[in-house]
């Protein structure tokens, strides 16, 4: 994935496709938990060194909204495997409107490239305009 | 459905408040809007919206019905227009481009949802490994 926007922030941890979790995600969307979902990683971007970062950028009392998310493998999750993850913040314009781009990338225990994945957020401010999509 | 260009249009369940309180606790999205009518209406949306995540999470359901036993390897979506629980939605798929490589059939799948009243609310795209057959 092209990279663009001004970088913000980066963050690396270690995270576990933890088997319950896949469970959780799975049976909430109407899924078969094995294969692990595609669309697993979301947990990943609301793990708390994600979590911190982006709040903090985004400011406190603004509301974050999702206007797109792709992942990209390379390839499949395993349950129970760990993996290293990256995260790349970026300022950008989706929509035209303030944002944030969230790339992320998974490598497996043996450094093989496994996912990538960008989520483009529009940050809304309570009370400066309505809510797009 | 080698030989044809287009899917059968898959109806997606309506999500609901629950499955939502469900997704996101599982995801450990915290994210107010989705959940607190107040927050929601703070950024003038009637109702709270069903997460992105989720709705593409339910999207990847359908391309297992579409691709049963094949590998997808990339898959977006860029929401266009809300989603709120209870809203009936509608996927469709088509083929864009296909081509055959060393790793086998490679296809790229448009993706479209659809509410009910043909509201477009999200597009997309999906790329399909289908392996060679013994």
């Amino acid at each position: 994935m092209t990279e663009d926007g001004k970088p913000l922030g980066s963050v690396d941890f270690t995270a576990e496709v933890d088997p319950a979790r896949v469970e959780a995600l799975a049976a909430s969307a109407g899924l078969a938990a094995d294969p692990v979902p595609m669309t697993y990683p979301a947990c990943w971007l609301f793990a708390p060194p994600v979590r911190g970062l982006v709040e903090r950028l985004i400011g406190e009392g603004r509301l974050p909204i999702h206007v797109s998310q792709r992942y990209r493998y390379d390839r499949p999750l395993t349950a129970g495997g760990h993996y290293h993850v990256h995260v790349d913040v970026r300022e950008t314009r989706p929509q035209n409107r303030p944002g944030l781009s969230v790339d992320m990338t998974a490598v497996d225990a043996d450094g093989r490239a496994v996912v990538e994945a960008r989520s483009s957020i529009v940050i809304h401010d309570p009370g400066k305009r309505a809510a797009g999509p | 459905m080698t030989g044809t260009e287009g899917f059968p249009a898959i109806a997606i369940a309506p999500p609901t408040s629950d499955q939502v309180a469900r997704y996101t606790a599982a995801a450990g999205d915290t994210n107010p809007i989705h959940t607190d009518m107040a927050a929601a209406a703070a950024i003038g949306l009637p109702d709270t919206p069903v997460p992105g995540l989720l709705i593409l999470a339910m999207t990847e359901a359908a391309v297992r019905t579409w691709f049963p036993g094949e590998a997808a390897t990339d898959i977006s979506l860029t929401f266009s227009a809300p989603v709120f629980p209870g809203d009936a939605l509608t996927a469709h798929a088509r083929i864009a481009a296909r081509s055959q490589t060393a790793r086998g059939e490679e296809m790229t799948v448009r993706i479209r949802l659809t509410h009910g009243d043909g509201r477009i609310a999200a597009i997309g795209a999906l790329h399909v490994l289908r392996a060679p057959t013994a």
